[in-house]
């Protein structure tokens, strides 16, 4: 399937959302990305039984704790979706991106650069 | 789901794939077939095909699209579908015009126009036939109006629509007008259970519940409500769980069910929505408008397959499956040749996955003396040890034809990769994955001395397996691979810009070259396989494994926790296709008792288990004496049955003219029933209610099988069957319209209006409210047969000590409910009969060869090489907070008490890593995944970028 | 429900569904029912009387004889069989339907019924309206010069009577010529522009059959063969009946 989305999406390849560590998401924020996103099996069906629902949950950590140090939290997201969805994949990326445009810059490369 | 099964079809090195093609003729003898193939052209090589799809895309002949049932278009060069296998394109020369522009456009020059009709040849030991089915073409049908008005859609092509990679890329809508529907009905049973119109009379046993799921995935694909109703004549949710996926769908997801069958269908004329008239349970007429109606279309056999069936002299019966016996579920009327799937009868997934596997052991137990023999050895070069040497990495960058390099930069990708840090070899191929570059690869390696490996490519999932075993080859460890994506992560994605598409790709090469430089050396750790086999459990599943691994030529221990062998399958007579059971029971006990490499110990029990896959250690009890032995095996199969549920409802145990279907059973074989003037039987006593809600499933076919015993042997008695739905499922349909011809009545109740039952002198008294007539009939009658449902045995010394894991019923579970129904979650462990869940005597045998055949593919080999990718604890930093052992979901983890620590199992770990990102120290690593090696990839991202 | 339990169970006792299973070929499945209401959903009797095809086969099935053989409800049925037209059994409601009507006296049956057959009987042009041999002649030569005159284009059309070796022997529902004559005209047009061979005869015409409706074994063979005479001896094919 040949589907149009952001080209500013850089996909890291992960055994199961269940890998995906606070850290990971933090250091991507703290290096300067506007915005990470996880992308995981629909949540019922993940194929290690529940690593999906063990990211939603550190994602929602990651994003309190980004808002503590007054940064949005929203700029880190949690997204399902099942492997034939092609085009739902699409639809998120694009919609992360957009989002993301929304919220601007990510504060801490503004400081970086001033 | 059905994508890794495909793949690994594709690459399995004893798998011959031929495509394309027909059976013409079989002959000889087992052992040494003779097969005769007409090849039909596809006028593409898929040896050179790669799959990159240009001729498709230059192709200027637009062509109906069949794989999404006409719904939408493709080209006369085409693939069927995205995920094919081979993954290799042909052409439809009914509307090629020949044009010549996807030949010129070729780079793999894999186009043949002039490709012919060939016949080949096979010598082959068995064959097994799985033509399958098609649904049901309902176009005969005219008052459904198919075919005449848009909107009534087939259920198959309802599920392209809903399909992502449908016609309408998963949006729901309706074909005419590409509206969003409001309504929708699903009419069940068109095409089965009608011997008027279609002369169809079985049941195709999965229309009921793809209807479920289709509603509900339509839900969850809708913007706004939209109401599902589904028109049944019986809700046939008989499968393992189907009933708490039925009764979610009407309790919490608002499906409506309907018991009613629809007459016609018409249109509302310039809208384009139906009209459905049907006439409730009170008999007044209703009418209601929806948007689409979708036909739930049975399964029928294909005419091409039943021809080829009879051409190869196999028998088949009225509806032309093919014929088998019922104690032998897979094996057709000629020797050597088995069958499995919908071409058998009409099944679901997991009856056709578990059958596939029980024809496989039967082909195989016929070859047994010849396995191995005629299979490719592949030889592998000793490792080099790399891991002193600093990174030199190589970088392969592919331009995929021009799928990537019609977009990408791909020269200026190559020479970007060459300034990375560790790049010692940078170069670009036009087709990475095509033999002559791997020969090429694996030169470079040598003479480089590259040890890590870059592919920019395509998708690990379809080739890194590839590419590793290029590096193999080679002698460099296969986990010293990356692959970064720039196919389908971008030059298909940002096609109409050349310049970002290029920056992307160098981003995406830099993050795998700094992966690459921190990727470490990873050996797969080798397991001997004990070559014996342990079966728990001597009833029909169990015996029929034993017999199975021992006809493999495994040794084999049976072990029963009963004096004698035979489980439930002792108190039964006769199946209702009329096989002897007791006879069979015996026979299979002589034969099992009989057999060399079958060991049988009664009166076991376990006592203590450890080990792992093809490694275990067993300790039991036996005989009387209690006499402890120690069993060491590779793999396990786990029968152990189910028993008839004993009812606490309507009188049973009061009452003794209150029976269960089996001691009606025992009664009619021992006294008859002339002496009867009336019988009345209750289904579902036991199932689908609060306690235990899902269906027994073998419970309607007893009611049946009795009901046609009683008036065989008596016709002028009485049978009244009070149900809730019919349930008998596949060919047993037949069975139930003979019982209605015999004059047995069926008074279907609702599961919050059970009838009510009192005990007089002379007779018991049934009350319950006729479904049609609403009114409530009161019948005399001399017995009461509950259709108690089944129980599974008590397992809980099993379950505990050798952690198999059981639903809250006590079944237990499988890998996975649809594909793996006879595997369990832990490697080398098999399940069987109604251990697993309720089912007939012929799907137990079935399933009980399907678990010899899995076990038989682990057996098999000398040794099994683990998978790397697993998680390991640095135990000297652990503080042993357990979070580990309780998140892990395949309960991995365990803390060892004599050596205080943690131990991860690397043969039994999945290699998910949840326990790595749970662990508070984080000093649980999961190789080829390991902290640095993902971070790496975020640092390089991201420092680039803000430099 | 105040409604009295149907009493079931005992040994089997003669019932009137097995009776008429004897008289059906293959018993007309009338056991077989699933119950599944096609047949009712497209009933245009439905509802009728408090009844529709199920509920009868049903009340059959269960023995409820008194009921199914008193229920005015089967003289509503048009015998037009689409109960079994879709019925997944292919159940011959119909001819439980013809049985129950059977098993009314005579006397009982609905008057217009029993009228309309008793009319057929009395001369051979069959017509349960009464219509005479002569009537109906005039009335189709009478329409058919009209039609000739006004619509130039059917100068040609023929509506023959008593076309001695026609290919075709049409019959004629008597109410067009007794009532709407006008009505006749669209199928003599038909046949025209078709160029069919055909004809009407003054015996035997009427294309009605009401002691069939009436289940009237006797006077339905008595009116058959009355209409089977009349075409045999104009020499005819092909029996054309519209009804």
């Amino acid at each position: 399937m040949r589907l149009d989305y952001p080209a500013n999406i850089k996909i890291i390849l992960v055994p199961c959302t269940g890998k995906v560590d606070v850290v990971h998401l933090l250091r991507a924020i703290q290096k300067g990305a506007d915005g990470a996103y996880c992308v995981g099996c629909l949540e019922g069906s993940c194929h290690y039984n529940e690593g999906n629902l063990r990211c939603r949950e550190r994602v929602n950590h990651v994003r309190d704790l980004l808002e503590e140090v007054g940064i949005e939290g929203d700029r880190v997201r949690m997204y399902n979706l099942s492997s034939g969805e092609g085009p739902t994949f699409a639809q998120y990326a694009t919609e992360m991106t957009e989002h993301i445009k929304k919220l601007g810059p990510n504060p801490l490369n503004t400081k970086l650069k001033n | 789901m059905i994508s890794p099964k495909l793949v690994e079809v594709g690459r399995h090195t004893n798998i011959e794939l031929i495509t394309c093609s027909e059976v013409k003729d079989v002959e000889g003898d087992p052992g040494n077939f003779a097969v005769t193939l007409s090849n039909h052209p596809r006028y593409i090589d898929p040896v050179k095909c790669t799959g990159c799809g240009e001729c498709a895309r230059h192709c200027p002949v637009t062509a109906v699209n069949g794989y999404n049932l006409k719904l939408d278009d493709r080209r006369a060069t085409y693939i069927e579908y995205a995920q094919a296998v081979p993954l290799a394109f042909s052409i439809d020369t009914d509307t090629c015009i020949g044009c010549g522009l996807c030949e010129n456009m070729c780079i793999a020059k894999a186009v043949e126009y002039d490709d012919t009709e060939r016949e080949t040849r096979l010598t082959v030991g068995s064959v097994v036939m799985a033509a399958g089915s098609r649904g049901f073409d309902p176009s005969g049908l005219d008052y459904l109006g198919y075919g005449r008005y848009p909107n009534v859609v087939t259920s198959e092509e309802f599920e392209r629509i809903l399909s992502a990679s449908g016609p309408y890329f998963g949006h729901l809508m309706r074909p005419l007008d590409r509206e969003e529907p409001k309504r929708i009905a699903w009419l069940q049973c068109v095409g089965s259970r009608d011997k008027n119109r279609c002369g169809n009379g079985y049941c195709s046993s999965v229309c009921c519940m793809y209807a479920v799921k289709e509603a509900m995935i339509a839900k969850e694909h809708a913007h706004g409500d939209l109401d599902c109703v589904v028109f049944n004549m019986d809700m046939r949710t008989f499968g393992k769980d189907y009933e708490l996926y039925y009764n979610r769908a009407k309790d919490k997801d608002g499906v409506t069910f309907l018991k009613a069958r629809i007459h016609s269908v018409t249109e509302v004329p310039d809208r384009g929505d139906l009209i459905v008239k049907y006439a409730d349970d009170t008999g007044r007429m209703q009418e209601e408008i929806f948007s689409m109606v979708v036909l739930s279309i049975g399964l029928q056999v294909q005419p091409d397959a039943a021809e080829l069936a009879q051409r190869l002299g196999i028998e088949l019966n009225e509806y032309n499956f093919v014929k088998t016996d019922t104690f032998a579920p897979v094996t057709t009327s000629r020797p050597g040749f088995y069958t499995c799937g919908v071409l058998q009868g009409p099944k679901d997934i997991p009856g056709s996955i578990t059958e596939a596997s029980a024809a496989a052991w039967a082909a195989g137990a016929d070859l047994v003396e010849g396995r191995g023999t005629d299979i490719p050895k592949i030889e592998v070069p000793e490792q080099r040890d790399v891991t002193q040497e600093e990174p030199r990495i190589g970088v392969f960058v592919c331009n995929c034809g021009i799928n990537i390099g019609g977009i990408v930069d791909v020269p200026a990708v190559r020479e970007y990769a060459a300034t990375l840090p560790g790049v010692a070899f940078s170069d670009d191929n036009l087709f990475t994955c095509s033999q002559d570059t791997q020969d090429k690869i694996k030169d470079v390696i040598t003479e480089h001395r590259l040890n890590r490996v870059v592919v920019a490519s395509c998708s690990p999932k379809t080739h890194a397996a590839m590419f590793m075993e290029t590096l193999e080859a080679c002698g460099l460890n296969k986990y010293l691979f990356e692959m970064a994506n720039i196919r389908n992560q971008n030059s298909w994605i940002h096609s109409a810009d050349s310049d970002v598409a290029t920056q992307k790709a160098k981003d995406l090469v830099r993050m795998s070259v700094a992966r690459a430089a921190r990727l470490r050396t990873l050996n797969e750790k080798v397991v001997p396989i004990n070559k014996k086999a342990l079966v728990i459990g001597g009833g029909i599943a169990g015996m029929n494994a034993a017999i199975g691994l021992g006809d493999q030529g495994f040794e084999t221990v049976l072990l029963e926790r009963e004096s004698e062998l035979g489980g439930f399958a002792r108190n039964l007579h006769h199946t209702i296709e009329g096989g002897d059971i007791q006879a069979y029971v015996n026979e299979t006990v002589d034969k099992v008792n009989a057999h060399d490499k079958v060991e049988v110990i009664t009166k076991a029990r376990i006592t203590g288990a450890e080990g792992f896959k093809g490694s275990f250690s067993t300790e039991i009890e036996m005989g009387e004496a209690k006499e402890k032995r120690a069993i060491d095996h590779g793999v396990i199969l786990v029968a152990t049955g189910a028993n008839e549920y004993q009812p606490t409802e309507f009188l049973y145990g009061e009452d003794d003219r209150v029976v269960t279907q089996v001691e009606l059973t025992d009664r009619l074989h021992d006294k008859g029933a002339s002496d009867l003037d009336a019988v009345v039987m209750i289904q579902c006593v036991g199932s689908r209610n609060e306690e235990h809600e899902n269906c027994s499933r073998i419970c309607c076919q007893s009611a049946v099988k009795n009901a046609l015993e009683i008036k065989k042997q008596s016709p002028d008695t009485q049978v009244f069957v009070l149900y809730r739905d019919i349930r008998t499922y596949g060919l047993l349909e037949d069975y139930y319209t003979e019982a209605r011809e015999k004059g047995v009545i069926f008074i279907r109740f609702d599961k919050d209006t059970p009838p009510r039952v009192t005990a007089e002198a002379d007779a018991l008294r049934v009350t319950v409210k006729d479904h049609i007539l609403q009114q409530d009939v009161e019948i005399r009658t001399d017995l009461l047969a509950l259709s108690a449902g089944l129980r599974a045995a008590d397992t809980d010394d099993v379950s505990s000590i050798m952690k198999f894991n059981r639903n809250p019923e006590g079944y237990f579970i499988e890998a996975h409910v649809k594909l793996r129904p006879v595997d369990m979650p832990s490697e080398g462990v098999f399940l069987c009969g109604t251990a697993h869940g309720p089912k007939l005597i012929t799907e137990t045998i079935a399933q009980a060869q399907a678990a010899a055949s899995r076990a038989t593919t682990f057996l098999a080999k000398d040794a099994i090489k683990l998978s790397a990718i697993t998680a390991k604890v640095d135990t000297e930093h652990c503080v042993k907070c357990l979070t580990c052992v309780r998140s892990c979901p395949f309960g991995v983890p365990q803390f060892n008490t004599e050596k205080m620590e943690i131990e991860i199992n690397e043969a039994l770990c999945h290699g998910c890593g949840v326990c790595t990102a749970v662990c508070p120290r984080q000093v649980i690593g999961l190789s080829f995944y390991e902290d640095d090696q993902l971070m790496c990839k975020i640092d390089a991202l991201l420092d680039a970028e803000v430099v | 429900m105040a409604e009295e339990a149907i009493k079931l169970g005992g040994k089997k006792k003669s019932m009137f569904i097995d009776r008429v299973k004897d008289l059906v070929p293959e018993g007309g499945n009338l056991n077989l029912c699933l119950t599944c209401g096609a047949c009712s959903s497209g009933c245009p009797a439905t509802g009728l009387e408090g009844m529709d095809p199920r509920k009868f086969l049903r009340m059959a099935a269960l023995g409820m004889d008194e009921e199914i053989t008193s229920t005015p409800w089967v003289w509503w049925c048009s015998m037009c069989t689409r109960c079994m037209y879709v019925c997944p059994m292919k159940i011959n409601i119909p001819q439980l339907v013809f049985y129950a009507r059977q098993s009314w006296p005579r006397e009982e049956r609905p008057k217009g019924i029993v009228g309309s057959c008793d009319m057929a009987l009395r001369n051979d042009t069959c017509s349960a309206m009464g219509a005479t041999e002569e009537d109906f002649q005039f009335v189709v030569e009478d329409v058919l010069e009209e039609y000739q005159e006004a619509q130039p284009e059917f100068a040609e059309m023929e509506a023959p009577v008593n076309k001695t070796g026609a290919e075709m022997f049409l019959n004629q529902n008597s109410r067009e010529p007794v009532t709407e004559p006008d009505e006749m005209v669209p199928l003599w047009k038909i046949l025209h522009l078709a160029g069919a061979d055909w004809t009407y005869g003054t015996k035997g015409w009427a294309a009605e059959n009401y002691c069939m409706f009436m289940a009237d074994d006797e006077n339905w063979e008595k009116i058959v063969r009355t209409k089977v005479k009349a075409v045999e001896d104009l020499g005819c094919k092909v029996w054309l009946n519209t009804e």
